[in-house]
């Protein structure tokens, strides 16, 4: 059964069709990217599969529920979870409580419980932190879990998105550009981990990318987005040899473009 | 240098130091009094200091921990000390109340008072609190002053001349029980789920969104919160004054708390103490300077902010009011319950 189904989705602001007919069918454990130009309206997507936008048109099932109309925290609390392009930490909370912030809806603390702070909501918030601690561990920032967010390097500040997004717990994560801005030791590290998560968590990943030699050897699939519509999709090898991606997007051959 | 105590400190001195600090502080302050080395006037500045540090740190918890601009705090101010005042006045007649049942009526009082602001709070909140942006600061703006120009037009209540005759309950025991409970209950809030639920709406909203927190319901239930203590605040005040009227909880008062906050330092319990305190007795030392004094205390707020613009606290907490992580991990200091903390 597929995860995730996406069908016609369209966003209009004024005059400009961002999107255009968005089509997505993807299976648990699957690896798609996104790819295209600037401004071709792919964060679009996401914020749409995140409840920040409401699309025009189109609709968006998880797991056979419709999930058009719903706010983005119950986006997220059905399964869905992201990391932004532009960071976007809680610059002011330490690293771990970044984390811990993501597991609001999980907590089993009333208001009560947490005003005279029990013995049982120690008991909670110490297995949180074990929890955390754990997750924190693999992406190297366990030593800087008392660190303040805006306080670390943007490797750290990546990685800490990644965290707090897995959290959440979700069953679909959506990256969107998650090495942007990297060197190439830290983008294949990245890729590394991205491949290391889907496999530990069981995820669905939806990936938007612009380095095509990070994207083409993880992906199970490629969706080529131009001017908000679909030019092209199919495996890696496929999108990169067809012709009409070549001359949108690639400009005669990613590979000098982007090394 | 605090931090490195705290680390080293016995775990009993440090669960039970600040209490009995309390205590210590509570007895001195009764023997200066008897001694008349503090006179009633000295008193009173006391008592309404401490009224000021809950007007303060409540409303930090929306401000400074949550990321909202409420700018009419006084508003709920009023309806608690109305509401309290109306409790223990007209509806127990204060004179015929037996003396054992004093207490009990000032607590229902206070209660009543709070629940009203709380009530209230829900009622302007939840309308404006659902909308991204900063409608809060206008729509409790207009709160502060509507609520004042109603008092005013209630004639059973004293109208605009107020109300007076409220029995002098809130003693120094009172106000410093008030003020420590809720300051350790303000702390366990804010080092819980939904501190951390606060403050990631107050640090990134769309985050904090996307993570799953209904940040609707967050922001209102933060509020709710403060407008409850600013009531019960504005109660124990009533009862220190004896006196209330309309006109005392007008925008200036508002302000002054607004001052408190950011001269204290938003984001910090430590800060709203120190804010709320130093300048509630500021202005009474420069009492001297007569005319001069509000110059002087102009002056002084203006240098405060441009030399310390993240108040004179900024961000830090003594460790009575913070928890650190590593707290989570100790043995509980009594091993009379086997369960929770101490297995494994
Ligand atoms: N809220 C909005 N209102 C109006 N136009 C918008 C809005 N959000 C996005 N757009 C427009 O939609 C188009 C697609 O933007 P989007 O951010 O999705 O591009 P992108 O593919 O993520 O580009 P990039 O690679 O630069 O991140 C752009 O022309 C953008 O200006
Ligand atoms: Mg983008």
């Amino acid at each position: 059964m597929r995860i995730l189904e996406v069908k016609n989705l369209s966003i209009q602001f004024g005059g400009l069709r961002a999107v255009d007919d968005f089509n997505l069918s993807l299976g648990k454990d699957e690896l798609v990217a996104i790819i295209g130009p600037n401004g071709a309206g792919k964060t679009t997507i996401f914020n749409m599969l995140t409840g920040i936008y409401r699309p025009t048109s189109g609709s968006i099932e998880l797991e056979g529920e419709s999930l058009v109309g719903l706010k983005p925290y119950q986006f997220a609390q059905r399964g869905i979870s992201r990391t932004f392009q532009n960071i976007r930490l809680f610059s002011n909370a330490s690293v771990i409580d970044n984390v811990k912030m993501a597991a609001t809806m999980h907590s089993k603390d009333n208001l009560v419980s947490s005003l005279l702070r029990t013995r049982t909501m120690v008991k909670h918030e110490r297995e949180l932190d074990e929890k955390v601690m754990s997750l924190l561990e693999p992406l190297n920032l366990a030593d800087k879990a008392d660190l303040l967010a805006k306080n670390l390097p943007y490797g750290d500040q990546r990685r800490l998105e990644l965290a707090r997004a897995l959290m959440t717990d979700p069953k679909i994560l959506l990256l969107d550009e998650p090495v942007a801005g990297m060197i190439t030791t830290e983008i294949e590290e990245m890729a590394e981990l991205v491949v290391r998560i889907r496999k530990d968590f069981e995820l669905s990943i939806i990936l938007i990318e612009h380095h095509m030699n990070f994207v083409m050897p993880i992906a199970d699939r490629v969706k080529v987005i131009d001017f908000g519509k679909t030019i092209s999709e199919g495996t890696p090898d496929v999108v990169q040899k067809d012709p009409k991606v070549i001359e949108a997007y690639l400009g005669g051959g990613y590979q000098n473009a982007n090394a | 240098m605090k931090t490195t105590n705290a680390k080293t400190m016995h775990p009993l001195l440090r669960k039970f130091g600040p209490l009995l600090g309390c205590i210590v502080f509570y007895v001195v302050i009764m023997l200066l009094r008897k001694a008349d080395i503090i006179n009633g006037y000295y008193m009173q500045v006391m008592l309404f200091a401490g009224v000021n540090v809950l007007m303060t740190a409540s409303l930090n918890l929306v401000n400074g921990f949550t990321g909202q601009f409420c700018i009419g705090h006084a508003g709920f101010m009023s309806l608690g000390a109305y509401g309290a005042a109306v409790i223990t006045t007209m509806v127990f007649k204060s004179n015929s109340i037996p003396e054992a049942a004093q207490i009990p009526v000032f607590l229902l009082g206070l209660l009543c008072g709070g629940i009203v602001a709380a009530i209230v709070g829900a009622l302007i909140g939840i309308p404006s609190l659902k909308l991204k942006g900063d409608y809060l600061a206008i729509v409790t703006l207009a709160f502060g002053e509507i609520v004042r120009a109603l008092l005013r037009l209630i004639q059973p209540i004293g109208g605009a001349r107020g109300m007076i005759g409220i029995p002098n309950y809130a003693n120094f025991f009172w106000i410093m029980l008030f003020v420590v409970l809720t300051l350790w209950l303000l702390r366990n809030l804010i080092y819980s789920s939904y501190g951390r639920a606060f403050i990631a709406i107050r640090d990134n909203e769309i985050a904090a969104d996307a993570m799953g927190i209904n940040t609707t319901k967050y922001k209102i239930m933060s509020f709710c919160i403060a407008a409850f203590i600013a009531g019960v605040a504005g109660g124990l005040y009533a009862h220190v004054l004896s006196f209330i009227q309309p006109d005392s909880f007008g925008f200036v008062k508002s302000a002054d708390y607004l001052v408190y906050l950011y001269a204290g330092g938003s984001g910090s319990l430590t800060g709203s103490v120190v804010g709320a305190v130093l300048l509630t007795i500021l202005p009474e030392v420069l009492r001297f300077l007569a005319t001069w004094r509000l110059v002087l205390y102009a002056i002084i707020l203006i240098a405060v902010m441009l030399y310390r613009s993240e108040g004179l606290i900024g961000g830090k907490e003594v460790p009575f009011l913070r928890i650190k992580r590593s707290s989570l991990y100790e043995q509980p200091l009594f091993g009379r319950k086997k369960n929770g903390l101490s297995e494994e």
